[in-house]
């Protein structure tokens, strides 16, 4: 049997991997629009209001021809990535349910960006109008035909319409001829909506031929931003703070403290979210809310690595230093030699510490023995006579 | 006492510190001269100040062409070494802002003093990091010009097995290049005979992949207009390739390591990458993506600086300095890709512009 904690921390790296991977489409698609597309902007963070005042946040978007205030020419579009199933849907939703059902959802909540959409964030790109945008859905390769089925039975339309035409593509990372890339291919199907934007439809869908995005070209684009439009989870925001962030507010005389010593010697970094945020705006153009980052903070105080600042509202007090193979000191023996390096890498080291972290609270929250007063030795009592813990 | 030795030279040569270098290393009998060429961002005043706190103290005086050093390491609280060291050092410029650091103390000293000082005082300073090829190409052209290399014994660092080993061999430099390529180890340190064509010994000599140098006995004129010179040519180079990389708003400016073979791609490759740097000392690795195309970031907890490190091709890697990049950072990466992975040429990666046919190979606009 799996060792339940061995369950978790896989777990949580898989959602590091599955939003790095929606990342590095995103930054595909920007490096793809900066250098291929003329006169198109990418909308990469921000929301999108629709008419009844409900803001969007779709994991990209291309204009053409923008300028403030006015519609986004022909050939625009608004675009989401979406892995199948998506392994977020039931906690985001927080719903439960059968993986058709899950899978149901998934591909049609694509169907909201069928409308007007005014941009509305003050994050750059000019604030304009989507309404005679194509809608994208993008799918890995191994799912595109169930997704095409499903909306093929599901649209009723001749061709992919949820308002405004949805295109269907689908990607794959493909190492053939040992050349390493994102391969794009809008999917073949007489159901599928064809693109309004010139380029891709004659490329893509008129001439069939793939958009090959290699890591030289799109790298540098997640290297700016690291994140995208969509919520990133728990670890890999913490993971990146950790390891980028908090130390550029260590100052030069801070680190002797480090050439001195070991690097797991703690230095207190006090920090509010607001300068958090406004270092990951200023530095990535990463528009991450206070909410998320005082999440990742609360996490930090419950993995024992930051806390309160006392008689502060609103201050964190971060216990920073190196965690590379000294986090788990105390499991030495259990944990083998190629755990131990494994537990240098910091995406395993947190996905560890969050296992641990969510272990512990079940065990807390789980009925025990001892709890109900039972001492060793004794036999358990009857259950039936056990006082609940709820009416 | 080199200091009191050289107490009225005004203004002294560096021929004259050379000289008296090597009359205390005979007085002293530690038989060796130890230089360290190092890349110094600052003067020479700032930098005695800058170690002149903490662990260290450190006074200095001008000598003309170069300047006298005493440093002290003091015992710390809290530290485990709890013993005062100190050592007299001379101090002078190789090359553009190459400093060398000498002295004719023993290993101990100079190790805990000098070399100490110089991690110190980092960023401001940096080691130079030296690869087995640029020695061996080093000896190559000594050679063309009648002057041969006998390795008397050598130190290499074996990348399969992750030893060190010591080797006590006389051979011909070429034949210990040849195994060292064929163990996939790396030279550490080396000491050897530059030799004339009739074995007239012209210097006898030591040196690490760090760029420290000794010298035992030979032309002083040697050790310093072409062993010291040609390694503070090596730390010209790395200073000029790796100043200035900070990445400045979306301004990256990357740097490219070109493998020889092709060493990335396969999963293991990509965990050996990984393991090499994640035993790179005071630094932590996390990585993004691991299979087939690599993506982590790199940070060295010395001073802040961290590195998007990612794979363009089964044997390229492109290195991008974040907001905050010193040169005793990268070099530090750089060595510990080059000598922990697989050998490597670094060179500058500037911005290229793609059009559509790099993404739409048939289309044309």
């Amino acid at each position: 049997m799996k060792d339940p904690r061995d369950e978790l921390e896989e777990r949580h790296l898989k959602r590091f991997s599955d939003y790095d991977q929606t990342v590095d489409v995103v930054s595909c698609w920007q490096s793809f629009t900066e250098f291929a597309l003329r006169g198109a902007t990418f909308y990469r963070f921000g929301r999108f209001r629709t008419d009844d005042e409900k803001d969007l946040t779709p994991d990209f978007a291309i204009a053409q021809d923008a300028h403030l205030g006015k519609k986004a020419g022909m050939g625009s579009l608004v675009c989401d990535v979406k892995k199948i199933p998506d392994p977020f849907a039931d906690e985001a939703e927080g719903s439960s349910g059968s993986s058709a059902e899950i899978f149901s959802k998934t591909v049609e909540s694509i169907s909201k960006y069928g409308r007007t959409l005014r941009y509305v964030s003050d994050l750059g790109p000019p604030k304009v109008q989507f309404v005679d945008h194509d809608v994208v859905l993008m799918v890995p390769s191994e799912a595109v035909d169930s997704v095409y089925n499903h909306l093929r039975h599901n649209l009723n339309k001749k061709t992919f319409d949820v308002g405004r035409p949805l295109v269907l593509v689908e990607y794959v990372y493909s190492q053939s001829d040992r050349l390493e890339r994102y391969v794009f291919r809008w999917k073949q199907g007489e159901s599928n909506s064809t693109f309004s934007n010139d380029v891709l439809r004659k490329q893509m869908v008129q001439k069939a031929q793939p958009v090959r995005i290699f890591p030289a070209h799109f790298i540098p684009y997640k290297i700016r931003h690291v994140v995208c439009n969509d919520d990133p989870p728990e670890i890999y925001l913490l993971v990146f703070l950790w390891i980028e962030v908090f130390i550029k507010f260590l100052k030069e005389d801070d680190f002797e403290v480090w050439k001195l010593s070991p690097t797991n010697r703690i230095i207190e970094i006090q920090l509010t979210p607001a300068e958090i945020i406004e270092k990951l705006r200023e530095d990535y153009s990463a528009p991450l809310t206070s909410e998320q980052i005082r999440m990742a903070l609360d996490t930090l105080c419950q993995l024992k690595k930051a806390r309160r600042r006392e008689g502060s509202k609103d201050a964190y007090v971060i216990n920073f230093s190196n965690l590379a193979g000294r986090a788990f000191e105390d499991e030495a023996d259990q944990v083998g030699l190629p755990k131990r390096t494994e537990f240098r890498e910091y995406g395993r080291l947190f996905a560890r510490l969050l296992a641990r972290k969510e272990l512990k609270e079940k065990k807390a929250s789980a009925p025990t023995w001892r709890k109900r007063g039972r001492k060793r030795g004794q036999p358990p009592r009857d259950t039936h006579t056990l006082r609940l813990p709820f009416p | 006492m080199l200091w009191e030795r050289l107490a009225n030279t005004e203004p002294g040569t560096r021929q004259e510190l050379m000289q008296a270098l090597c009359a205390e290393a005979e007085l002293q009998k530690t038989r060796w001269v130890r230089c360290l060429p190092f890349i110094l961002k600052t003067d020479p005043a700032d930098f005695v100040q800058r170690i002149s706190r903490g662990r260290f103290r450190a006074e200095s005086v001008p000598r003309g062409e170069f300047e006298l050093l005493r440093i002290v390491r003091v015992p710390v609280e809290g530290s485990k070494l709890r013993e005062k060291i100190s050592g007299e050092f001379g101090l002078f410029n190789v090359a553009s802002r190459i400093w060398c650091i000498s002295s004719p103390s023993e290993a101990k000293v100079f190790r805990a003093c000098a070399v100490g000082a110089l991690q110190y005082a980092a960023p401001r300073t940096s080691f130079i990091y030296i690869t087995t090829n640029e020695i061996r190409s080093m000896f190559d052209a000594w050679a063309g010009e009648g002057i041969h290399v006998k390795i008397l014994r050598h130190s290499e660092y074996n990348r399969d097995e992750s030893t060190i080993n010591f080797l006590r061999r006389r051979k011909d430099y070429k034949l210990v290049f040849a195994e060292i390529g064929e163990k996939n180890s790396v030279l550490r340190s080396l000491a050897g005979l530059a030799q004339t064509g009739k074995a007239t010994t012209i210097l006898e000599f030591s040196l690490s992949n760090l760029a420290q140098v000794g010298f035992r006995k030979g032309s002083l004129s040697f050790l310093t207009d072409r062993l010291l010179l040609e390694v503070g040519r090596v730390g010209v180079g790395r200073d000029l390739l790796f100043s200035n990389r900070e990445r400045i708003g979306n301004a990256l400016r990357p740097l490219s390591l070109i493998f020889d073979g092709e060493v990335l791609g396969e999963r293991a490759q990509n965990n050996e990458f990984v393991r090499a740097l994640t035993s790179v000392e005071k630094s932590a690795v996390a990585v993004f993506h691991a299979n087939p195309y690599i993506h982590l970031i790199f940070t060295d907890f010395r001073d802040g600086s961290s590195f998007h490190v990612y794979s363009t091709s089964r044997s390229a890697v492109t290195i991008v300095p974040s907001f905050r990049a010193s040169v005793a950072a990268l070099m530090n990466l750089y060595r510990g890709i080059s000598e922990k992975f697989a050998d490597c040429a670094v060179s500058d990666s500037p911005a290229h512009a793609f059009g559509i046919e790099d993404f739409i190979p048939s289309a044309t606009r």
